[in-house]
């Protein structure tokens, strides 16, 4: 995928940005686990420390006042120290609450309910004391607060000695902890930086080279398009100048296309009046083709009349024939009865002689029928045979004349086509006598135009001059910005 | 091409001619009498003529096989077309079975298988049948020829001395025009009972 050059410049500064985003969160998060850390030690071993340290000052104040108590010379004396004592306790008894919420880890929290056990077991040492006292035992309350007394608190100042120690362990190692964070800060913040430097260098270099690339390959195109460009405008000078000699010889053969116009426009005139007059012959064959198509379907009603007259006649000549059959059956039967009728004349003996030779004549007759039916019969074969041979030629005929009718047809379709094509080449021919005119006209415009361009090529020739000068400038533009782009 | 031209006045012409023709051969009373007249004054001529010559006897010729055979003509009742016949069995075989003719029954005898033509070798089909008098016998002919007479002396027996079968029923030869057939002999060789069985 091709980006612009904008693009690529949003591109980076978008990586650069993304990368410190991403630094600045490193170390933010660093700083953020010391603030944690900070928080911790003050939070916890600090306050413990602090809290530690105050019981002590209030151990150390309670432990003075039981010596008040001691060594009091009245009641008030003893009032008022008993008083000091249990205000003090009351305060160490807030600094093991603290102390108890605030100290880390188990051991801490053993220390501090150990020490506070401690604590608590000195109040019944401490009353028992006061209670001597008050009895006026003031020797045996002495000695449990110089003996019993003291052992305690130093048991307890131990105790607290270890948790003081144990916050401060705790301290170190929060220390240790926050330094350790400080020192990844720094290293991470330093790789970070490396690396965006690194990265924002490279794709400097990338984008440069990117950027230098196209520039460099565009003044090199440059230089190519501007010589090219210089040669082309060199060689269209000299076009120009055959240009200018061509409208000269342009204009001198515009002049003879003009006279041969002219010349075609008479003879079109004398073609178009030609073709009128062979339009009007065309008319007189085309009516000669109607009438014979109208006589061809004449004959073809009369052949079809004749066709049906011998169809009539072949009718008959069956009929003829059926009766030649009924006449034929009359004739053996006649011959049959003659047969038997001199049968009967024999039988008679000399009586029917005579009726024997009247039998034997009307059998001679009924042969003669016969042999006429045959006769006839066969003329009739004949009269059929002619018949047919008359159905088939008549046919032929029907034919024939359909074959001239249709020919008949096209050659009036032909001529009609004819008609059309003479009619057209003769609008054709007035369109070519008009369109001659016009071109007389366009020819003179053309001749006038063409003493324009003339002028107009003049014009081009100072025009091309000044473009020559304009690209042997770009050249150099071209070849400067080159240079730059190298020494860059 | 040659064209041939119709003569049409020449068709006409032969069309006229043709039609009084025609017109002249339709009947015509007048005609039919000049016709008759002349014809009667002919048979009366012929008949004289003929009476003077000796006794003839009249004999039908018939064909067979295109072959020509006489029959005398007193032996004979009728002649008539063919009609169906009924075959019987068992009997020979130039008996091709029995017929009704007026209301009798006859039996037909095929002359042609009688005088041993064979039936694979004949060419044309019985169209008559002759009926005998005395005889309720009758024979199939192909055709009708004509009658004709024959003088009684010219008639002579050829006996019985040939085993031919064509020469055991043909009494005589004429001139080697037709044959005469001996019509007793062949009623001899069919024997019916009174039961009506034939042999």
């Amino acid at each position: 995928m091709k980006l612009g050059i904008t693009r690529k410049i949003m591109l980076i500064i978008i990586i650069i940005v993304f990368l410190s985003l991403v630094g600045i969160s490193i170390n933010i998060l660093f700083i953020q686990q010391m603030g944690e850390t900070t928080q911790k030690l003050y939070n916890h071993p600090f306050t413990v420390s602090q809290n530690v340290l105050l019981a002590d000052k209030n151990i150390m104040a309670m432990h003075r006042s039981m010596k008040d108590v001691v060594l009091a010379e009245n009641s008030e004396e003893i009032d008022r120290a008993i008083a000091a004592v249990e205000n003090s306790q009351k305060s160490t008894l807030d600094n093991f609450v603290i102390i108890k919420r605030q100290i880390l880890g188990e051991e801490g929290k053993s220390l501090a309910l150990t020490a506070e056990d401690i604590f608590i077991e000195w109040e019944s040492i401490r009353e028992e004391v006061i209670t001597l006292y008050r009895k006026g035992q003031n020797k045996s309350a002495a000695q449990i607060t110089k003996g019993k007394g003291h052992d305690h608190v130093v048991k307890l100042e131990k105790s607290m000695n270890k948790m003081l120690e144990y916050a401060r362990s705790k301290a170190d190692q929060f220390m240790i902890d926050a330094s350790n964070n400080l020192q990844g800060t720094i290293i991470s913040s330093i790789l970070i930086a490396l690396a965006t430097l690194i990265i924002s260098v490279t794709i400097g270099f990338l984008f440069s080279r990117s950027l230098s690339a196209p520039i460099l390959k565009a003044t090199q195109d440059l230089n190519t398009t501007s010589a090219q460009i210089l040669a082309s405008v060199q060689e269209q000078a000299t076009n120009t100048k055959e240009q200018a000699t061509s409208i000269q010889e342009t204009t001198t053969t515009m002049d003879e296309i003009s006279q041969a116009g002219k010349q075609m426009a008479e003879r079109a005139n004398q073609v178009s009046r030609t073709a009128e007059s062979g339009n009007e012959s065309i008319n007189s064959g085309t009516q000669a083709v109607k009438s014979t198509t109208d006589t061809m379907e004449s004959i073809r009603q009369q052949v079809e009349l004749v066709a049906e007259n011998i169809v009539s006649l072949s009718e008959k000549t069956m009929a003829i024939s059926e009766i030649i059959t009924t006449v034929n059956d009359i004739a053996e039967q006649s011959n049959l009865l003659a047969l038997n009728a001199s049968i009967e004349a024999v039988s008679a003996g000399e009586h029917g002689q005579r009726f024997s030779v009247v039998a034997g004549e009307i059998k001679n007759l009924a042969d003669q029928a016969k042999d006429s039916t045959v006769q006839i019969r066969k003329i009739l074969e004949d009269i059929q045979t002619g018949i047919n041979t008359s159905v088939m030629l008549t046919e032929e005929a029907v034919k024939r004349v359909e074959t001239g009718k249709e020919k008949a047809d096209v050659a009036l379709d032909n001529i009609n086509q004819l008609v059309g094509t003479i009619q057209e080449s003769i609008e054709a021919f007035q369109q070519i006598v008009g369109a001659t005119n016009q071109q007389q006209i366009g020819l003179e415009q053309v001749t006038i135009a063409l003493n324009n361009i003339n002028t107009a090529t003049e014009q081009t020739a100072v025009g091309i001059n000044q473009i020559e000068a304009a690209v042997s400038n770009l050249n150099s533009l071209g070849n400067d910005l080159q240079k730059v782009v190298h020494e860059a | 091409m040659k064209t041939n031209r119709i003569n049409w006045d020449n068709v006409k012409k032969k069309l006229k001619d043709m039609s009084f023709r025609i017109k002249d051969m339709s009947h015509n009373e007048e005609n039919s009498k000049k016709i008759l007249k002349k014809r009667a004054n002919l048979l009366a001529r012929r008949t004289a003529k003929e009476q003077t010559k000796s006794i003839k006897k009249n004999y039908l010729l018939v064909l067979l096989e295109e072959k020509k055979y006489a029959l005398p003509m007193e032996l004979i009742s009728e002649i008539k077309k063919i009609k169906k016949y009924t075959p019987v069995p068992g009997v020979p075989e130039h008996i091709k079975g029995i017929m009704n003719h007026n209301e009798e029954f006859y039996v037909v005898i095929q002359l042609k298988r009688l005088l041993d033509l064979k039936e694979e070798n004949c060419k044309t089909r019985e169209k008559y049948y002759i009926a005998l008098k005395n005889k309720p016998i009758c024979f199939i002919v192909d055709a009708i020829e004509k009658i004709t007479n024959i003088d009684e002396k010219t008639v002579t027996e050829q006996g019985s001395r040939s085993t031919d079968i064509l020469s055991k029923y043909i009494q005589t030869t004429f001139q080697g025009e037709f044959y005469l057939i001996n019509i007793e002999k062949i009623i001899n060789t069919v024997t019916i009972s009174k039961t009506g069985g034939i042999q």
